[in-house]
């Protein structure tokens, strides 16, 4: 364990521009033009902004050209987790062809989990949509985190996925660091606000979270529903019955998140695609 | 006068200088002394003239102060020679002696500010008052700046050089700085001292007013925590703030975790609280009635819900008081009071048409029975038995829905002390047909275990209870066609006796839970009457006992028969009614329904007994007062003389003879004891021609 806190703390710092945008983030008063500020900033986040904005996507092909109407079109909230996104695929560049793909996997699985949380949270309101959503984007860092610093650990636990068919946070209890644990530490080394360590630490285990179970059980939840599209038969009902009951998400109204399941998932791989 | 003695009064006059000198530097020393001492104005006075009798030659010292209020110069201080000598003499000084402006030296000095040296007092004449006390011969009166006057004097004449003048005038100054700065301090005291008790005064109401705030505060909490609805307390913004232990009791712990969020999460559908919250901001308030909200593991709760804006004193809404009323409980309550009133309804109509209904039977049967001894004929009698048997079955029907419909029956009076225990083996042993033999004939088995209490006493009448729980039995029987476990318990406690009777049957749904001991509900179909079930709760509940049932599809049901508990060692026994020989007798027999007096008396004759019938209560009375009966058989109401009146009657001429009441109002009294009315037996419609031999038997 010391050996892993070693390795952990040679990890980089935190990147000015990801930095800013974390701040923008948290901050529930900041404005497009922070965000536009902190875009300008950088050429090639500029450049994707504006190629996303007059994408068939957003149907307003060639018609933008300042990033003002491009954060516009595109929306506030979408921009900041697309800037997020991209950010973070910086800050944790990869490699090899099959890292790649990983990366892809883990990357759609957590704006899924994204849109899915926030979709949750748009009906319950427990938190606010948009709060729900950047949980969402970030809960599974700690995998991100493990696929680039710790290459070897996270293939380890992926073989031990495949051989028994187990989902890879099952596959890694017992074989020393997990995902939860280097999300948490990444959440404090970068100061993220309290619900961010939680979310990250106990989305696999909502009723052991000290604080702010709501938060954690809706990304929990969003979190399944993600699953369901990936590798639907090893999602358990059970759990995701008590986490429905906790958060007072009658029975139609889940299945009415199931049935966007798949919806969600081709709105995730168009954005991908545009991201890339 | 030569040079030696100029030279010697030369030097005597610098040294009387240097002695002078000395005394004033002295004097000054003595009085800069007093300034740190920050005295008042009275006390800085006393030590003046004190240090003015002590450091100089003259007798009498006094200060006096201009009072604005009095208008006069007032002594403030003044001491004399013998005072300096002996303090013990209280020399009797005018110390309250004022000066009016104009006519004296003080006055004068003090209006002109100027010092009054007076070397002699025979040669300058002083004006004088008659009561002052001091007959000076000199005197000095010296100015204290524009406060008052210094007077010294002295009961012989000096001489005051004018270097003496000068010095005495910088001394009056002097005094007068030091009376200024005593006034100034003492000025400052007060003001202080006003001020500390101000600001105490206010510090203290401040506290008082602080606690009281809190007390209010506290006791606000108090309420709103004891409230026994759920209070959720919102900001502007409709965002929790406040959540009350009701609602935390109502939405689980895990509720104040939803604090910042907006309740309608607690909503089953949040749009009706979006809909309430903008109704509100239109109407200030509003109430909405049988809302859906999810409680703790998803459980439905039924709850009204009620929302008013808070308005600060400008009208604006400051925040939202959101209460919850449960209604969960309201709803059961008036379910059963609902379905009391709606079994009572249905029973007081059954029993009007059982009545007639029986009284028709009663005829039907009658006229079958007496056909039945005269018609030979094999096909024909087979025929009249169907319909003896059909009347039979139709009797028996009805007098479940009397059952039914007897509400109103004085339960204490049937009910006797009854051994629980023995009921739940009778009833067992009497419906083993159903749930052993026909179950076996099917190849399906019902284990059927008794768990019995060692000693468990009702007061309760026994055939009551008896049908009131084989119709349960029954029902838990049905409910298993394929099988299972049956389970009888019974308890005892201080209050009650209960008997517990569980199946691993089909179970029902809550829709059918809430009815099924609603007269004519069945799920069995059209063979089945619906009433068994009906029929018990009216049984139980005649006795003031209580039935209840929970069940969930697929689990079974369980029955709870609650029963009022007695202590005694008092058994309940049944009448005996050994058979006797019967001998031909004399039997009154009054109804006013002529078709069955005519039925009862040729029943009664084929008996062989002699009969006298009437349809006229007038007449039987009569009868009763002129001829001797063994027996009176009467109908429970007629027109002018009712059943209880022949009774009292036939009673009170001779009280051995039985007297039978034959009622059409169903067996609300046929286990009661009406001994006390002079009724010996009480017998419903129908009466079968079997049963009224068995019981001219019984009682002739």
């Amino acid at each position: 364990m010391e050996q892993v806190s070693a390795q952990l703390d040679a990890l980089p710092p935190l990147p000015c521009s990801l930095q800013r945008l974390l701040g923008i983030v948290q901050d529930e008063n900041a404005s497009a033009a922070d965000l536009e500020h902190l875009i300008r900033h950088d050429e090639a986040l500029c450049a994707k902004i504006l190629r996303m904005a007059n994408s068939a996507f957003y149907g307003h092909r060639g018609g933008v050209r300042t990033l003002s109407r491009a954060i516009l079109t595109i929306g506030f909230h979408e921009v900041k987790s697309i800037c997020l996104v991209e950010l973070l695929m910086a800050s944790f560049p990869v490699k090899e062809n099959d890292s790649r793909r990983e990366r892809e996997k883990l990357w759609k699985h957590a704006l899924m989990t994204a849109k899915h949380a926030a979709e949750i949270a748009r009906v319950r309101p427990w938190v606010r949509g948009d709060e729900a959503y950047d949980l969402g984007l970030l809960h599974d860092l700690g995998w991100l985190v493990m696929l680039v610093h710790f290459h070897g650990h996270y293939q380890r636990v992926q073989v031990i996925s495949a051989e028994q068919g187990i989902p890879l946070h099952v596959a890694e209890r017992g074989h020393g660091l997990t995902h939860t644990q280097v999300g948490k530490w990444i959440a404090l080394r970068w100061g993220l606000p309290a619900v961010y360590h939680f979310v990250m630490a106990y989305h696999h285990a909502p009723e052991e979270s000290p604080s702010m179970r709501p938060a954690v059980k809706m990304v929990a939840l969003g979190h399944l529903l993600a699953h369901m599209r990936e590798q639907g038969e090893l999602v358990g009902m059970d759990h995701v019955a008590s986490l429905c009951a906790d958060l007072r998400i009658p029975e139609e109204e889940w299945r009415k998140h199931a049935g966007k399941v798949a919806q969600v998932g081709e709105e995730v791989d168009r954005l991908w695609r545009l991201l890339n | 006068m030569n040079i030696e003695e100029l030279l010697r009064n030369e030097l005597l006059e610098v040294r009387r200088k240097e002695v002078e000198k000395t005394g004033v530097l002295t004097m000054l020393y003595r009085l800069m002394e007093l300034l740190p001492r920050k005295l008042g104005v009275k006390q800085t006075c006393e030590e003046l003239v004190r240090i003015v009798m002590e450091e100089t030659d003259f007798e009498n010292c006094s200060i006096a102060l201009w009072d604005a209020a009095e208008k006069s110069l007032c002594f403030v201080a003044a001491y004399g020679l013998p005072e300096l000598l002996d303090e013990e003499v209280d020399f009797a000084y005018h110390r309250d002696l004022k000066f009016r402006s104009g006519r004296d030296v003080a006055s004068k000095v003090f209006e002109s500010g100027e010092p009054v040296f007076i070397e002699d007092t025979n040669s300058q004449p002083i004006p004088r008052k008659n009561s002052a006390v001091v007959n000076p011969a000199c005197l000095v009166c010296l100015p204290l700046l524009d406060l008052g006057i210094l007077n010294m004097s002295a009961s012989h004449p000096r001489k005051f050089s004018d270097e003496k003048q000068r010095n005495w005038v910088l001394m009056g100054n002097i005094i007068g700085q030091l009376i200024s700065t005593a006034l100034m301090n003492e000025r400052l005291r007060d003001a202080n001292q006003i001020l500390e008790y101000e600001v105490e005064q206010k510090t203290r109401a401040y506290e008082e007013r602080n606690r009281e705030l809190t007390q209010a505060n506290q006791i606000l909490e108090k309420i709103i925590d004891h409230a026994p609805e759920g209070i959720c307390l919102l900001d502007a913004e409709g965002v929790l703030v406040r959540i009350n232990r009701s609602m935390l009791k109502f939405q689980g712990d895990e509720a104040s975790a939803a604090i910042g969020a907006s309740p309608e999460i607690f909503f089953k559908n949040p749009q009706v609280f979006r809909d309430l919250m903008e109704e509100v901001a239109k109407t200030e308030q509003k109430l909405l009635l049988d809302v859906s909200m999810t409680g703790p593991g998803g459980r439905q709760q039924q709850v009204d819900v009620f929302l008013t804006g808070l308005p600060d004193e400008e009208g604006k809404t400051r925040g939202y008081l959101l209460v919850i009323y449960d209604m969960s409980e309201k709803k059961a309550f008036s379910d059963q009071l609902l379905r009391t009133e709606k079994l009572a309804a249905l029973g007081t109509m059954a029993g009007g048409v059982a009545h007639d209904f029986n009284n028709m039977l009663m005829r039907v049967l009658g006229n079958t029975q007496l056909l039945l001894l005269h018609v030979e004929d094999e096909v024909a009698r087979s025929r009249l038995q169907n319909i003896e048997s059909a009347v039979q079955d139709a009797a028996q029907t009805l007098k479940r829905l009397q059952t039914f419909a007897g509400k109103e029956g004085n339960a204490d009076s049937i009910a006797g002390v009854v051994d629980v225990n023995e009921i739940v083996r009778d009833v067992v042993e009497f419906t083993r047909p159903r749930w052993k033999d026909s179950m076996e004939k099917h190849g399906k088995s019902i284990d059927l275990t008794l768990d019995l209490a060692p000693t468990c006493l009702a007061r309760v009448s026994p055939s009551d209870l008896r049908e009131a729980l084989a119709a349960v039995v029954l029902n838990a029987v049905d409910a298993m066609p394929a099988g299972g476990v049956l389970k009888v318990f019974t308890a005892c406690d201080d209050q009650e006796a209960i008997i517990e009777i569980r199946d691993t049957g089909c179970g029902m749904a809550s829709d059918v839970v809430r009815r099924i001991f609603d007269p004519f509900f069945s799920t069995k179909g059209v063979s089945n009457s619906g009433l068994g079930l009906s029929v018990a709760w009216n049984l139980i509940h005649r006795h003031k006992g209580d039935i209840r049932v929970v069940s969930e599809p697929g689990t079974g049901s369980q029955f709870w028969i609650h029963l009022p508990k007695v202590d005694g060692q008092q058994r309940f026994r049944a009448p005996s009614n050994g058979p006797q020989e019967s001998s031909p007798r004399h039997v009154l027999l009054v109804d006013d329904d002529e078709e069955i007096l005519r039925l009862l008396r040729d029943m009664i004759r084929m008996s062989g007994h002699k009969v006298s019938a009437t349809a006229d209560g007038k007449e039987a009375l009569s009868l009763i007062e002129t001829e001797d009966f063994d027996l009176v058989f009467s109908d429970m109401g007629m027109p002018l003389v009712s059943g209880w009146e022949i009774a009292r009657r036939v009673k009170e001429r001779s009280p051995l003879v039985p007297v039978i009441l034959i009622t059409g109002w169903g067996t609300q009294y046929e286990e009661e004891d009406l001994s006390r009315e002079g009724i010996d037996l009480v017998l419903s419609k129908p009466l079968s021609f079997e049963k009224l031999k068995a019981i001219l038997q019984r009682f002739l």
